[in-house]
């Protein structure tokens, strides 16, 4: 197996009026592709913070963090913005959809920020997401006239517009009804059967046994759970 | 399919249509007023001096003698004379209602179709005037209450009434204007003034000269002219008349060299200039700040979605381009709106300008320049306001621009800002605090407020100014009524004749003679006019600006009004020769007095008798009443003035207090008007600014209003939090701007005086000013923030939390 994304020492400080507060406590982590994993932990316990440091949304205080090669840290913002577009897809939990743009044109914004997949293929394919995430019948429709559920299947059909090799989801769920939770979490589990490298944070405990691999973080430190037993703590490469 | 981008460019504009709407009439407005003033700035730069070198306005002026129309012709053979022409001046009185009469001056035209210098033009009815007609000019206008063809009476310095028609209006731009000078002009053909068959009268030649040297054209073989050329072709060309005079046995009176370049109120002309540049340069600054207010509006909302965009791929280039099409397409817009109405208003403020100094406006099309630099101003502005706002938000990391609450955190400044105020009940409390987070766009909006409220100020200050100084001025002139006569008369015998009179509280004689002011040795001087006044004055509280008034121990001592030593530049301690019909003495300047109108000299009844001016005589009486409205001073004068005609005085003019104001009034009013005009437009401004920097706050707070209402903050609530802080924001600007509006009160009141009319303006603030600007602040703040506040207060819970 490649590994797509690896941390090494990575960290995350921030200075908040004079004081350092250490959100992510140095951590190793390597992922496979294809693997799916899920975040773990309380509120305020770093699951963003480390989500965002794979995503390049946000850079380590101290460490490294590559994806498929690259080192993050060292990219303009130019450059870290387009290979984040074509490397990383990302699902936020308050969906962050474009207000004034339909639901189609969302996902066809994507793809022309990002131009990797062609000009005159990409309405069919933003199409094709919405009908793989069930919400072709809304294309048309602005995202104030989308429940939660859809906006948040939209926005997924965003992530996956460049065919990315990484899907990132922080909380998705968490602002979902239990029916929508399924069908989003059915829907990251068949993006990581095709072969996706899916990662999502989650303080939900359902479906855990679905990941391959649980990473849980409690206080900036990570921690990966066995397999066998989700609920027993073991060090992940703890520094 | 339209590309997501450029759809969003449009729907961010069409959503939001009520900002949108806003920020195009921001734009409009700043735009138009700074092209609108560059544009009269323009018109009126070359006009009035346009207006006037079109009338071939003479080099010198001169009385003399009755001369021949042969013997006129004659003086142009004067080295450098380049053409004469003779155009003798009738003062009369017209009668404009019944019993009211007005000073009037009657032009007599040797040839209408002829006028080689000062040429008026036709303006209405007919042309020329034919005999037995008068044409008046067009700014006299408003003073008649006839139509053509109706007979307008004169009555000229003898008693005699004479009627003409009134057949036509031109136009003299040669001459102050009418409403100004408080005289009127009018224009007769040379066989309607032989047909009077006047007494005693002079003639007035005009001259102009040639632009060569006249050094070239002394050596003549005519040798009355072989004198040695003085600097000046003018001077020259006066000094002349002397000896040809002399050769021709007529008399010289007096020459004058006239500044044939410049219109005689071209002063006021520049001071409206200067007025407007100021504007202009406001208008840019408040222009700037508005746009950068308005753009805030729109982007703040931006910044997340500009997050969004940098986290699905989107480089800096991609997420920049659309919003400065859509920007630079709102600026274009804007531009093309404002365009007709900018070139409109500035023509507009122009002919206003023209027609208060009484010229024609003759520049047709604006430079060509205007219209395209107006459309690139409209264009270039938002775009680059926008480059720097955008590119700021896409430089800020993924994570903040998400979460998009840098403009809600709370600083320690705040805190303990804070702290102080919790004196304060929640809801003023909260809005005060809340101008803290954004102080950058809450100084921008106080700015606005500052610049509106102190034009409104300064507006006031001066109006109240100018009325103080006409004020002032009837202080210091004490006499209620003044008759001029055109003989001396024995003053026992007036006194005696006025004891008819109940309503009379004092008499004064003065003895007013036209003078010659010359520098010691020189035959051509300064034309003024001299009042031999008594050493125990009652008329007139001496207001001096420099030196002493009159005094007995000093017999030769004269003073001077304030014109002479600002324009003509004499001096305390100055010696000059005076000379009084054909008199002549040595005199030494020893004060300058303030007083309003035209140069004035000042002398004792001693100096008086020393030029042969008899001191039981005198041809000005100056009576004070005892009640002393203005309604009593008009009657009384006309009552004066018909009974000294019927009882065969002769009297030149009868003029009250009130008509002193009026002429004061006419010069000044043009300037008032002007900055309340500008007051005007900055108010509006003002209004713009706080509307858009309210719908920003609300913008940016929306989930935090969802969260007020959910926690039990009703509509008043949310609403009441916008309209203090707009509030806030104007009572701060109120404060700043009565701090800082007495400056540039002070310096426009006394400095436009003295560029307008050589008069210092008195400096008195407007007391009820600054109270109704603070209500007007209020009442702006409050009109300009409902609609965003009302929308606030309108937004549901589940939406406002739901926002980020």
């Amino acid at each position: 197996m490649t590994t797509i994304i690896q941390l090494q020492a990575a960290s995350k400080t921030y200075e908040v009026d004079k004081r350092s507060i250490t959100v992510l406590q140095p951590t190793n982590l390597v992922v496979e592709q294809g693997e799916f994993i899920a975040v773990t932990g309380p509120s305020g316990s770093g699951k963003s913070t480390l989500l965002n440091l794979i995503t390049g949304i946000d850079h380590p205080s101290g460490g490294m963090v590559t994806v498929d090669g690259t080192n993050f840290g060292g990219l303009s913002e130019s450059k870290l913005a387009h290979l984040r577009g074509k490397l990383v897809g990302i699902v936020f939990q308050f969906f962050q959809l474009i207000p004034t743009l339909t639901a189609l044109e969302n996902i066809v914004l994507a793809m022309d920020l990002v131009g990797v997949i062609p000009a005159n293929k990409r309405r069919d394919r933003a199409f094709t997401l919405l009908d793989q995430v069930s919400v072709a019948d809304q294309a048309n429709k602005l995202p104030s006239r989308l429940s939660g559920g859809e906006q948040q299947r939209v926005a997924i059909a965003r992530a996956l517009a460049n065919d990315p090799a990484v899907l990132v989801a922080d909380e998705p769920t968490g602002n979902l009804d239990s029916v929508n939770c399924a069908k989003v979490r059915d829907i990251f589990a068949q993006c990581a059967a095709d072969g996706r490298t899916v990662i999502v944070a989650t303080h939900d405990p359902r479906g855990l046994d679905q990941f391959d691999r649980v990473i849980e973080i409690s206080d900036g430190v990570t921690t990966e759970l066995a397999n066998q037993d989700r609920s027993m703590p073991s060090k992940v490469a703890a520094q | 399919m339209i590309a997501p981008r450029l759809k969003k460019v449009y729907a961010d504009f069409a959503t939001r249509w009520s900002r949108s709407l806003i920020t195009l009439a921001g734009l409009v407005i700043g735009i138009s007023a700074v092209i609108g003033v560059t544009s009269s700035f323009l018109i009126l730069k070359d006009d009035l001096t346009e207006n006037f070198v079109r009338t071939n306005p003479p080099n010198v002026s001169a009385i003399v003698g009755d001369l021949t129309s042969a013997q006129v012709q004659t003086l142009a053979g004067i080295p450098g004379v380049q053409a004469v022409e003779e155009r003798r001046v009738v003062p009369v009185r017209a009668e404009i209602r019944d019993n009211i009469w007005f000073t009037t001056l009657l032009f007599v035209v040797e040839d209408f179709n002829d006028m080689r210098i000062a040429s008026i033009d036709p303006e209405a009815g007919a042309w020329p005037a034919s005999d037995g007609e008068v044409l008046i000019e067009r700014d006299g206008r408003y003073y008649l209450n006839t139509e053509f063809g109706s007979q307008m009476r004169f009555r000229f310095a003898d008693g005699t009434v004479r009627s003409l028609i009134y057949s036509g209006q031109v136009h003299d731009a040669g001459q102050a204007p009418s409403h100004m000078e408080q005289v009127l002009y009018g224009y007769i053909t040379r066989a309607t003034y032989d047909s009077w068959n006047l007494d005693g009268q002079n003639s007035r030649i005009l001259m102009t000269v040639f632009d060569e040297d006249v050094a070239e054209t002394v050596n003549s073989t005519n040798t009355l002219h072989a004198a040695p050329p003085p600097e000046s072709r003018a001077e020259f060309a006066a000094d002349h008349l002397i000896p040809v005079m002399d050769f021709m046995g007529k008399t010289f009176v007096s020459a004058s060299v006239l500044d044939a370049e410049n219109h005689p109120h071209k002063f006021q002309m520049d001071s409206i200039r200067a007025l407007l540049a100021g504007l202009l340069v406001t208008a840019m600054a408040l222009c700037a700040a508005l746009t950068v207010n308005l753009i805030d509006s729109i982007l703040t909302a931006e910044v997340r979605n500009i997050g969004v965009m940098k986290a699905i791929g989107g480089r800096h280039g991609q997420i920049l381009r659309p919003y400065l099409l859509g920007m630079g397409a709102l600026g274009g817009l804007a531009a093309l709106l404002g365009l007709s109405f900018a070139l409109d208003f500035g023509r507009g403020a122009a002919n206003i300008a023209a027609r208060m100094v009484n010229f024609n406006i003759l520049t047709e099309t604006d430079p060509v320049w205007l219209g395209p630099s107006m459309v690139i101003l409209g264009m270039v502005i938002p775009v680059l306001l926008t480059w720097w706002r955008v590119s700021r938000a896409i430089q800020k990391p993924v994570r903040v621009a998400l979460q998009n609450d840098e403009h809600l955190q709370t600083g320690s400044t705040q805190i303990q800002f804070t702290r102080r105020i919790g004196w304060l009940p929640l809801v003023p409390r909260m809005a005060l605090r809340n101008l803290f987070r954004a102080p950058r766009r809450t100084a921008l909006t106080v700015l606005m407020v500052v610049v509106g409220i102190i034009c409104f100020l300064m507006a006031a200050n001066i109006r109240s100014s100018l009325l103080d100084t006409v004020d002032s001025v009837q202080r210091t002139q004490l006499a209620s009524v003044s008759a001029r006569l055109r003989t001396p008369v024995d003053t026992n015998e007036m006194t005696e004749w006025l004891t008819r009179f109940d309503e009379i509280e004092s008499i004064e004689f003065w003895n007013t003679q036209p003078s010659v002011l010359l520098e010691v040795g020189e035959s051509i001087g300064l034309n003024q006019p001299v009042n031999f006044v008594p050493s125990d004055i009652q008329m007139l509280v001496p207001d001096m600006m420099e030196g002493e008034w009159l005094d007995v121990d000093r017999p030769s001592g004269i003073v001077i009004s304030n014109l002479m030593h600002l324009e003509d530049g004499i001096d305390v301690g100055s010696v000059f020769d005076l000379e009084v019909g054909g008199q002549r003495t040595s005199v030494t300047v020893i004060g300058v007095i303030k007083e309003f109108g035209g140069g004035t000299i000042y002398g004792s009844r001693e100096l008086a008798s020393e030029l042969g001016v008899p001191e039981a005589r005198a041809n000005s009486v100056l009576i004070r009443l005892r009640d002393r409205s203005i309604l009593t001073q008009t009657r009384f004068g006309r009552r004066l003035e018909t009974a000294m005609l019927e009882d065969g005085w002769t009297v030149f003019s009868v003029a009250t207090n009130s008509d002193v104001e009026a002429v004061i009034a006419g010069h000044l009013d043009i300037i008032a008007r002007a900055l309340e005009m500008i007051a005007a437009v900055m108010l509006v401004v003002c209004a713009l600014g706080l509307a858009s920097s309210t719908s920003v706050s609300v913008i940016e707070r929306t989930r935090e209003i969802g969260v007020l209402k959910a926690i039990g903050g009703r509509s008043n609530v949310i609403r009441g939090l916008f309209l203090w802080e707009a509030g806030f924001i104007a009572m701060i600007g109120w404060a700043i701007a009565c701090l800082l509006a007495p400056v540039p009160s002070e310096l426009v009141s006394t400095n436009f005086g003295i560029v307008m009319v050589q008069y210092p303006f008195n400096y008195k603030a407007e007391i009820w000013s600054a109270p109704v600007a603070a209500i007007l602040a209020l009442g702006i703040a409050m009109l300009a923030s409902f609609l965003p506040a009302q929308a606030a207060s309108r937004h549901s819970i589940r939406a406002a939390i739901q926002s980020v």
